[in-house]
């Protein structure tokens, strides 16, 4: 339905996986009464020079340069990592090393001293792009291993294999039949198993089913 | 950690993708309890700041502050995620709901499907009324091809009846040549397999 265009806005889901990851951060000034964020602390207050780890959302309302925290920006955007990117770009595992590698690394460009990171998602994500229609344009039913894409660069692919399915199915003119909705083959795949495993009589805790 | 309540939420939407889960009525209970419970902190604090003038304590105002306004985004993004799917079950089912999914929606999400249902039927009149006809917007999704189709009837049905009057007996595993308008939303429903 709205799966073609992404776009951050404050209702969208993926936007708010993405301000939940954490940060490490590096405490500045004594904070009274902030000592919950440490795990470890013994002190109510919270001591200049602990690193504790803090959720995006949280560190995005507090200005820049903030007298608080200083805020590392974690190793897969530093410049060792770069390197390793740059040599093979197409073989990495983007998924493994950062589920929402792309949209992370926006949020952190402001933090980082060094201005690479926005240059290293650049690079990156232009030489994969490339890779990405290649692969969508295969029929998208080999299966790929979960963890080679990010978050967007799977939307991409899946859109990718969409229309390029679309598109043959235009070519051989056989696009034309009336389809069951997806929502309703799905429904009825459900009930189905729910009926299969009520004549069975076993109590299965199918963990899809007990939301229906 | 504050929030970690609200995001389970999401959690739990996202993973059953695009189907409606049931309703996590407790969830969203404590998830308001923790935001009522950081306001009555947060006012107690900035009431003694008024009293006392002393800066020191701004962080923690500025946290419980982040917290609050998170779970709100949290919250209503749960809400309006699951509004979408709702919207999307009335051109995919029809006006009707089924029985198993309609126990996984509450009272309000309920009465949304429908308000949504009789808008939509309004506008449907609205639009089609040079015509002197509604406008079926669920039909046609695709361009039609032929005025007639050729399906194929995949459970027992009972009786169809047709806008000239005739009545079709729709027994499993039948098939029926029969004009594209009226029988396009059993073919989406999944009744009716439309053949080459």
């Amino acid at each position: 339905m709205n799966g073609m265009n992404y776009f951050p806005n404050y209702y969208s889901i993926e936007d708010i996986f993405v301000t939940q990851e954490k940060v490490e951060c590096r405490v500045n000034t004594k904070l009274q009464r902030m000592g919950f964020l440490d795990s470890g602390a013994e002190s109510d207050d919270l001591e200049p020079g602990k690193t504790v780890n803090l959720p995006l959302w949280y560190i995005k309302e507090l200005k820049v340069n903030n007298a608080y925290f200083t805020v590392a920006v974690p190793d897969i955007y530093r410049n060792v990592h770069k390197a390793v990117c740059e040599a093979e770009t197409t073989h990495i595992e983007l998924g493994r090393l950062h589920p929402y590698f792309y949209e992370f690394g926006r949020y952190l460009t402001p933090y980082d001293r060094n201005h690479v990171i926005g240059r290293i998602i650049f690079e990156t994500l232009r030489q994969r792009v490339r890779h990405l229609l290649d692969i969508s344009k295969s029929d998208g039913q080999a299966a790929k291993a979960e963890h080679r894409l990010d978050n967007i660069e799977a939307k991409l692919h899946e859109a990718g294999v969409r229309t390029n399915s679309q598109y043959i199915e235009w070519l051989q003119m056989t696009g034309n039949k009336i389809r069951t909705s997806e929502l309703v083959e799905e429904h009825q795949k459900k009930r189905r198993r729910a009926d299969r495993s009520d004549d069975e009589g076993d109590a299965l805790p199918n963990s899809k089913r007990a939301t229906l | 950690m504050f929030g970690e309540k609200a995001f389970d939420l999401l959690k739990e939407l996202e993973r059953s993708s695009q189907t409606i889960p049931a309703f996590d009525d407790d969830g969203v209970r404590q998830v308001l309890e923790e935001i009522k419970a950081i306001f009555e902190e947060n006012v107690a604090q900035a009431s003694s700041y008024n009293a006392s003038g002393d800066r020191s304590l701004w962080p923690l105002l500025n946290f419980r502050h982040a917290a609050l306004q998170r779970n709100k985004r949290c919250l209503l993004a749960y809400l309006y995620e699951r509004c979408r799917r709702i919207k999307a079950l009335r051109w995919e089912f029809g006006p009707i709901i089924p029985a198993d999914i309609k126990q996984a929606l509450c009272e309000p999400e309920v009465t949304f499907f429908n308000n949504y249902s009789k808008s939509l039927a309004a506008y449907m009149c609205s639009a089609g009324y040079n015509q002197g006809l509604p406008i079926d917007l669920t039909n046609n999704l695709r361009p039609p091809k032929s005025l007639y189709i050729e399906v194929r009837c995949m459970e027992d049905y009972g009786k169809f009846e047709l806008d000239d009057g005739e009545v079709i007996h729709l027994k499993k595993n039948s098939q029926h040549y029969l004009p594209r308008a009226q029988v396009e939303s059993l073919v989406r429903q999944g009744i009716l397999h439309h053949i080459a």
